[in-house]
């Protein structure tokens, strides 16, 4: 469904992606890992047009999508949960859930859709007129994996969800992330909580200083003696 | 007391015209992060483009007014696609000199046109004062200050409610969230400033027919609007339009009680004292929009 062959991505002079090539299936949940600064953020990035690749290709559903506007490739039904939430601030809940839907049209199939986010996250019902600012850290990592739902997505991908959260909040994002790839949406999931991505995909990419390092199912690097040594402290 | 509400009354109305400049320029400048130093010559421009079509050809006030604020916001737009957006992945100071050199070219260029002898537009409305108690109000001074509100307040449902006005908020707040919610952010830009444009312009066109129109009448006007912004708090819409309002209600008190002389510095002492007092601006929060 996703495939990116050779992929070199530059901030300046920085080389941050070294022909980076991963691919994800349709129906798949796929992890990267990867330390800090090896480029998984800048990877999502590429894909969702933010930046420019200067060597390889990126493809989509058979199409070629490298080069294309954010916006273009967001039409193509690629959620990006960035890092960090970046809700919106001084919007409320519920705007911040219809800019999700921004590009969309159909508006009866939208306001379900927020029903449907409303029924996963009874937490933003509650507060849908309250700026966004005004949730704990928790609440806004929900409203933005909800952001992202609302654009119907065929793929979403989560730049560290889990980043900052207390662990109960931490099992309700695995929660969801399990529920929608098993409701059949495809996920690209990057982490630095490496343990629990791997057990939560069934294929995973370890990048290092922006190659890719090892490949493979997840339950066999969780056996790898390098990736226990560098990401599972162990 | 009388005297103290004519002068109250007075101030709004070119309080109005404060805020509308105040406006646009934070909103161009939270949005774009481009520092606008034209702002006071698209308004120049505004006043000499309502002289040339009300007062030269004849053409009806509104009319003049609202072909004006059509013709500056393609002016705005070209600017923007021109000059701005080839510069807008540069340090801040770059556009910043860009808009510095627009507008010495813009005045200069009206000094070319219209040459440098102040013009009076003439009064479109009756001179026949309304007296609502004991306050005197003139047609033309209730036309700016409804048209002023109207104004901000339009730019403010829009910005609430409109969805396109919700993705220039969305970009206010979070210019890359916005890019991955499918936001064209290369247009909420030219948006920003071909509106931004306009206003000013229908501000001088506004405030023409009060004073002389001449090509360097948008310098102090410039000066006193990044007063506004600063004191409302960079980039907050609420805030600027309240400084404008308290500008015009300062300077129109402060020329009545103290010295007419003193008007055009009553705007600077106010940003000292918020910046003293509240270095954030009147509404506290640095940035606020819509
Ligand atoms: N805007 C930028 N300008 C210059 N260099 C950048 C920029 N953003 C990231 N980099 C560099 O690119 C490399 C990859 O960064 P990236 O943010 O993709 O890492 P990451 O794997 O997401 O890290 P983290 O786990 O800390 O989020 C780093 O060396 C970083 O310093
Ligand atoms: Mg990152």
């Amino acid at each position: 469904m996703l495939k990116l062959s050779d992929v070199d991505v530059f901030y300046g002079k920085v080389h941050a992606l070294k022909s980076v090539s991963m691919h994800v299936e349709e129906g798949e949940l796929v992890t990267l890992i990867g330390a800090n600064g090896a480029g998984k953020s800048t990877t999502l990035k590429t894909i969702s047009g933010m930046l420019r690749p200067q060597k390889g290709s990126i493809f989509f559903q058979g199409e070629r999508i490298d080069g294309l506007t954010s916006e273009k490739i967001v039409n193509r039904r690629i959620a990006h949960c960035p890092e960090g939430r970046r809700v919106f601030p001084d919007m409320s809940v519920r705007e911040n859930l219809e800019m999700g839907a921004y590009v969309r049209k159909n508006k009866t199939s939208i306001r379900s859709d927020l029903e449907m986010v409303f029924e996963l996250f009874p937490i933003l019902k509650e507060r849908s007129q309250q700026d966004a600012s005004c949730l704990s850290g928790g609440e806004q990592q929900m409203l933005a994996i909800g952001r992202a739902l609302m654009l119907q997505p065929l793929l979403i991908m989560f730049d560290e969800p889990s980043l900052g959260l207390a662990p109960i909040m931490v099992e309700k994002v695995v929660e969801v992330i399990a529920e929608l790839n098993r409701r059949g949406t495809t996920i690209l999931l990057v982490e630095q909580n490496a343990d629990m991505a791997l057990r939560l995909s069934k294929r995973a990419y370890v990048l290092e200083t922006g190659r890719i390092g090892i490949e493979g199912l997840s339950k066999d690097l969780l056996q790898n003696e390098h990736v226990q040594k560098a990401y599972l402290g162990g | 007391m009388v005297e103290f509400f004519q002068h109250v009354v007075n101030g709004l109305m070119i309080g109005g015209i404060y805020a509308l400049m105040g406006i646009g320029l934070t909103l161009i400048f939270g949005i774009m992060n481009v520092v606008n130093f034209s702002h006071g010559e698209f308004y120049m421009l505004g006043a000499f483009g309502v002289y040339t079509l009300f007062t030269m050809l004849g053409l009806p006030y509104l009319a003049a007014l609202l072909l004006t604020g059509i013709i500056f916001w393609f002016f705005g737009s070209i600017i923007e696609r021109l000059i701005l957006r080839p510069l807008q992945h540069q340090a801040i100071d770059v556009s910043m000199l860009a808009t510095i050199g627009l507008s010495i070219f813009l005045s200069n260029l009206a000094l070319i046109i219209w040459d440098p002898t102040p013009k009076d537009i003439g009064m479109p409305f009756p001179l026949i004062g309304v007296e609502i108690g004991p306050i005197t109000l003139t047609p033309i001074r209730v036309f700016i200050f409804v048209a002023a509100m109207l104004l901000i307040l339009g730019s403010h449902l829009f910005l609430r409610y409109n969805r396109f006005g919700k993705a220039i908020r969305a970009t206010f707040q979070d210019r890359e969230a916005a890019a991955l919610m499918g936001v064209n952010t290369g247009l909420v830009n030219l948006v920003t400033f071909s509106w931004g444009t306009a206003i000013a312009a229908i501000a001088g066109g506004l405030l023409g027919p009060i004073f002389q129109v001449f090509p360097t009448m948008g310098t102090i006007v410039s000066s006193k609007s990044f007063a506004v912004v600063i004191a409302g708090g960079l980039g907050n819409f609420p805030g600027a339009i309240l400084s404008g309002l308290l500008l015009g209600v300062a300077e129109s008190l402060g020329a009545g009680y103290v010295s007419s002389g003193y008007r055009d510095a009553i705007a600077f002492i106010l940003i000292i004292v918020v910046l003293i007092v509240r270095p954030t601006g009147l509404l506290g929060k640095a940035r606020r929009l819509g």
